[in-house]
């Protein structure tokens, strides 16, 4: 047993294994390095960059240094190091190909934090979603929607299509469209909706409300009116003004039209035939029947 | 107007315990109740449109058996000792106030006008006093004044306009007055139709009358015409007799403040 030993010490090479100590040791330095200097850059950069840009700066370094000292070591084992760099250009053009849309998100999460068309927090809306930003991540944007659930969006797709940022000012216009009946004064109701606005104290008298006369529709006159309200107020806005136009309306009688038909049966044609249902309710005066 | 005096709404009461303070300040009734481990707020705002008929207010009155308004606010101590205090204060955003009727001070001249903003009743218990709540007597309006829908900030809008003469001014005790002085140096007329009163930066008086007054403000349109800067007089108005402090700015700022104090006029009609 005791002979063993030597004989295994001799066999070694010297030389061989001082590069596999120096790899070694490179590495080791390598992962220690990174880790502080990745460390020390995100410290240096503190308040001035998001989480999603520190991230990356941290990410970013670690990887590069580690990417030095890992070729180094390899480089002390003997390796051949262009050997490894054509193998690793056609492994990239193979892996670009497979990996196509994800690298779309990924330049595509780069060109959106650099833009900012919004930020984490501000409620966006893609087609029909709509939702508060939880985060911009890599290849995505998480949504949580306001019945609370979760959306992930593709990158990619925010950059391709058209992008509401509901947020972005710190005012909005509330749209509210009104039919009113035809018979209906549309001074008196120009004046109500006004006085509705007035009253309110979250929507703001400046900007004024808008008032337009939108056309004569098929079973109503149709009124858009705008009143602005602070991003925050949206909602109490949008919901109390309306009550208060229709409690208005109702109170001084102007008629909100809902869709309706007349049936006109015209001189020249026959009369619509009616039937009755149940029994014929008994004529009044009993000697004029048949008028 | 007539020689009437308000009645003076606010100051100290002290409370024995289970003791409710009662007041009628214009619109706002309010009652707060020194009860055991606690105190209870309750008030209700009356929806007056007519602003000159409203009953001129009452001081406070105690009483064992408070009225219970609509509003309930209650505040937890270990110890609801007094004496409660009433005060008034004025808005914490600036005030943006319309003359009924636009008026235009010619190039070179200068003209002054008495605008009113709303007033809040400040609340405070206990010795040394701490803030209990803060109630506007009536919630203003909030409007935006700003260059553009983008950028500007929030602000109150004035319901009342301004008159030249004091003696046009009607007694209400539920605002306070500030005369403002317009300078027009450039070489055109400057229109006013709206302007900005930076509120937070005013102190509150309060006169021999009970009426309650800010120091003057002048706003001065400077020759190029695109900007306004306002002066704070330190003093109280000489209109105000006899004028003793009732509570200092909201924020502290320095003499001269350059402000777009005159809204749409600079950059003509922005709101559509």
């Amino acid at each position: 047993m005791s002979d063993w030993l030597p004989a295994f010490w001799d066999s070694i090479d010297r030389a061989r294994l001082m590069d596999v100590i120096m790899a070694a040791l490179l590495l080791l330095v390598g992962i220690i390095l990174a880790r502080l200097l990745s460390r020390a850059l995100v410290r240096a950069f503190q308040g001035r960059l998001d989480n999603h840009r520190t991230m990356l700066l941290r990410r970013g370094t670690s990887y590069l240094v580690l990417a030095i000292f890992i070729s180094s070591a390899l480089y002390q084992m003997g390796f051949n190091l262009n050997v490894l760099l054509g193998t690793a250009g056609i492994l990239s053009v193979a892996v670009g190909f497979a990996s196509q849309t994800s690298m779309s998100n990924l330049i595509s999460g780069l060109f959106l934090v650099a833009e900012r068309p919004f930020m984490v927090g501000d409620v966006i809306q893609l087609g029909e979603t709509t939702g508060e930003v939880l985060s911009v991540d890599l290849l995505s944007v998480k949504l949580r929607k306001f019945d609370n659930t979760f959306v992930r969006i593709p990158n990619e797709l925010l950059v391709k299509s058209q992008v509401t940022t509901l947020t972005k000012f710190p005012i909005r216009r509330i749209d509210i469209k009104i039919g009113v009946a035809y018979h209906s004064d549309l001074a008196l109701v120009k004046e109500l909706l006004f006085q509705a606005a007035e009253r309110n104290p979250l929507a703001l008298q400046e900007p004024r409300p808008v008032y337009i006369f939108l056309g004569f529709g098929s079973s109503s006159l149709d009124i858009q009116f705008s009143v602005w309200a602070t991003r925050e107020n949206y909602l109490p806005v949008l919901t109390g003004i309306k009550e208060e136009i229709k409690a208005a309306f109702d109170g001084a009688g102007v008629e909100m039209a809902f869709p309706h038909l007349s049936l006109y049966a015209g001189t020249g044609s026959k009369p619509l035939p009616v039937q009755w249902v149940g029994p014929p309710p008994p004529l009044e005066n009993p000697e004029e029947q048949g008028s | 107007m007539s020689d009437a005096r308000l009645n003076q709404w606010w100051g100290t009461v002290p409370l024995e315990l289970n003791q409710a303070a009662v007041s009628q300040i214009a619109m706002l009734k309010l009652a707060a109740s020194r009860l055991p481990g606690e105190w209870r707020l309750s008030y209700d705002q009356l929806d007056l449109q007519e602003e000159d008929d409203l009953p001129l207010s009452a001081a406070v009155v105690e009483t064992h058996e408070a009225p219970e308004y609509p509003q309930i606010q209650r505040y937890v101590y270990r110890d609801s000792s007094g004496p409660l205090a009433l005060l008034p204060a004025l808005a914490d955003r600036p005030v943006v106030t319309q003359p009924f009727q636009p008026f235009t001070v010619p190039a070179g001249e200068e003209g002054a006008i008495f605008v009113s903003t709303p007033l809040w009743v400040h609340l405070q218990v206990g010795s040394p006093a701490h803030t209990l709540a803060n109630l506007p007597i009536r919630r203003p309006t909030d409007t935006w004044f700003g260059p553009n829908t983008m950028e500007g900030e929030l602000c109150y809008a004035s319901r009342t306009f301004g008159r030249m003469g004091l003696s046009d001014l009607p007694l209400r005790p539920h605002r306070a007055v500030t005369r403002v002085i317009i300078h027009n140096r450039a070489a055109s007329p400057l229109l006013v139709e709206r302007l900005s009163l930076p509120v937070p930066y005013l102190s509150l008086y309060a006169g021999d009358d009970a009426r309650l007054w800010t120091q003057s403000v002048s706003m001065e349109r400077d020759r190029d015409g695109a900007h306004a800067n306002f002066r704070i007089e330190k003093n109280p108005p000489a209109e105000a007799p006899g004028a003793v402090l009732i509570a200092g700015p909201r924020q502290a700022a320095g003499d001269a403040l350059s402000f777009r104090a005159f809204g749409a006029l600079l950059r003509g009609g922005i709101w559509s």
